[in-house]
């Protein structure tokens, strides 16, 4: 089910790409071979045909593990935050917390791994770039 | 041809001591993270790259090789002792490693696993600096038509073989093409999807693409699925009897054509776009158990098995290279990722370059040479020593992987945007590998996308708009032929699969 509902999203994915994104997207322009909508058309077309081919012929079923996936989702968040909190702050001030908060999340506890992952080696990579390559960071 | 004084500096460039040292300390590098289940060499490339900026072409790029080829081998180690491969190229090998390591010989397992490895890559770098150069030759008298064809060739074959599903491989690609028309379009210079950001009319930075979708991606799976109270993923050896420790010149002299037929699969695989060195690793097992005369002792700790594995994973990657150095065609994702270095170093990989960078090519394949040497020496040294030492937890090793994807990526690209491309390609990589899609078509297609539509533009030109003028252009038409071929082909397979 899940295959033939992918195949669905993706024709329907192509379709948007050629009634509705690309004319926005893209200068209308009338001369040329190639026109600038030109290949992005194709491809909208081929996901359009191959997403009805994926949703009709529906082959082994995936196995799709969605509570990891909004797991994965929330770090994406967390690493996101951590980003916004280096252009307020600065790379290696946020950085260090950035890795221990995300060694928490996973479950670390012991406070020798803690130290090494939330201060060492952020401090490391701060150094390495900053004075050893002289390259300005966040 | 390149001239003879270009390759004799070229392999002298390769030979310098600066140069040595980065080959060293990639091979010791690639051999380490190939070693730690989840890293591997892919990763650890992807990671790399933006820091080699600061350094010249030839000991960056050598660099990266060096991590490539000694991932190969390190991927190896967790395979044989905790029958968890740490690249999948090593799941072949786990095979008859990890029986071996049960019968209390995980040193003469590894160590024969070097051996083959170090065995079949010498064998792929030597087809390699021997047919790039003339295959270039050739490659140059091609023109955009024969090129456009060309391509169309690769897409097939990288569609149809690195997915399970033919129709989920081409809509990978449809994606990565469509990623590749961001920016201006080639023929009216119009920017195209740039939704009011004037930093993607130069299109969408390769190395924040591919960082995001190969690293970030993998650390947000494994930070995902990871469970309280970690452990370190190898586990300690035991004492073990002074013969079980070494391979000795008999068994390898044993092995010999075992080594030479996997070197000559992984050579071919190789230098087919898309292949990888799982299937010539599979293939090449499958090979020597079928021609074997005691079939049955595979999978119990043969030293032939361990042998044929590793000698074709690792023939894979100097034949990688071939039609990446001569067509500019990335075989893999890590050749893939090796254009990026070339890229961000200003040089553009393709036929020219043996004509405008021959020296450093060549310097290439000297630190290629070298790098076999190097795993050699390092691994007889590293491999027991990375058993012990890789104990780090997940937890450190990713929560720093990110820090330095953002760092790394922020360098590359010189700016904030970059990073957050890379964090909007890792959420795409997640979830199209959730789904089963392929992210390597996608950067393959993605890098191809942008000569793809120049190719296409020039060839219509020449072509005038008709399609008929194609006869003028044999080598184009057996080309197209072919692809469909392939195309046909691969759908057929994919329809037998199914039922």
């Amino acid at each position: 089910m899940i295959e033939r509902l992918t195949g669905v999203a993706v024709a329907a994915f192509g379709a948007a790409l050629f009634f509705l994104i690309t004319p926005m997207a893209t200068e209308t322009v009338g001369y040329g071979w190639l026109r600038p909508n030109t290949v992005p058309n194709v491809m909208a077309v081929i996901m359009m045909l191959a997403g009805v081919i994926l949703a009709l012929t529906a082959p082994q079923d995936q196995f799709i593990d969605f509570p990891k996936m909004a797991r994965a989702a929330g770090f994406l968040l967390v690493i996101v935050a951590g980003l916004w909190a280096m252009v307020q702050w600065r790379y290696h001030f946020v950085a260090p917390g950035l890795a221990l908060v995300l060694m928490l999340l996973v479950g670390e506890r012991r406070w020798h791994w803690l130290l090494i992952g939330a201060l060492v080696l952020p401090f490391s990579i701060s150094f390495l770039i900053e004075y050893v390559l002289s390259r300005p960071l966040i | 041809m390149v001239d003879f004084s270009v390759i004799l500096a070229g392999f002298a460039d390769a030979f310098t001591p600066i140069n040595l040292m980065f080959v060293v300390f990639g091979v010791m590098l690639g051999q380490f993270v190939g070693a730690m289940p989840g890293i591997g060499p892919v990763m650890a490339m992807a990671i790399a790259i933006p820091f080699t900026f600061v350094i010249d072409p030839l000991p960056a790029i050598a660099f990266l090789v060096g991590i490539n080829k000694g991932g190969l081998v390190g991927g190896a180690v967790p395979a044989i002792l905790i029958n968890t491969p740490g690249t999948p190229d090593a799941a072949a090998t786990a095979m008859d490693g990890h029986p071996l390591a049960q019968q209390g010989k995980p040193e003469k397992a590894t160590k024969m696993a070097l051996y083959s490895s170090v065995t079949g890559d010498t064998f792929s770098d030597i087809v390699l600096v021997t047919i790039s150069a003339p295959l270039a030759l050739v490659a140059l008298k091609m023109g955009p038509v024969e090129i456009l064809a060309l391509m169309v060739f690769a897409f097939s074959v990288i569609a149809g073989l690195v997915g399970k599903s033919i129709s989920k491989g081409i809509i990978a690609a449809a994606l990565g093409m469509l990623a590749a028309t961001v920016g201006l379009d080639p023929e009216h210079a119009t920017p195209r999807y740039y939704f009011g950001y004037f930093e993607l009319f130069d299109g969408l930075p390769l190395a924040a693409v591919a960082i995001g979708m190969l690293a970030v991606a993998e650390i947000l799976r494994r930070l995902a699925s990871s469970k309280k109270g970690f452990s370190a993923a190898i586990a300690q050896q035991k004492d073990m009897m002074p013969e079980d420790r070494r391979v000795s010149f008999a068994e390898y002299w044993a092995c010999r054509f075992t080594m030479v037929r996997g070197a000559f699969i992984g050579t071919i695989l190789g230098a087919l776009p898309g292949v990888g060195s799982t299937a010539a690793a599979f293939m090449s097992y499958a090979a020597t158990k079928k021609s074997s005369k005691d079939p049955e002792s595979f999978g119990k700790g043969n030293l032939q098995g361990i042998a044929a594995a590793e000698s074709a994973n690792s023939a894979v990657m100097g034949a990688n290279l071939i039609p990446l150095l001569t067509l500019g065609i990335p075989g893999s994702v890590g050749a893939a990722l090796i254009i990026s270095a070339f890229v961000i170093h200003g040089i553009q990989p393709g036929p020219l370059l043996f004509e405008e960078q021959g020296r450093l090519v060549y310097g290439l394949f000297g630190a290629m040479i070298m790098a076999n040497f190097a795993n050699l020496f390092v691994g007889q040294l590293g491999l027991r020593l990375w058993s012990f030492v890789i104990r780090a937890p997940e937890s450190v090793i990713f929560s720093t992987a990110i820090l330095l994807c953002i760092a790394g990526v922020y360098l590359a690209t010189g700016g904030l945007f970059g990073v957050i491309i890379m964090l909007m390609a890792a959420a795409l990589g997640y979830v199209m590998t959730s789904f089963g899609f392929s992210p390597v078509i996608f950067i393959i297609a993605f890098f191809l996308g942008g000569r793809f539509e120049i190719a296409l533009s020039q060839s219509l030109v020449l072509l005038d708009g008709n399609v008929l003028a194609l006869i003028n252009y044999p080598i184009a038409l057996a080309l197209f032929a072919i692809a469909l071929i392939t195309m046909v082909w691969m759908i057929w397979a994919d329809r037998q699969k199914e039922l």
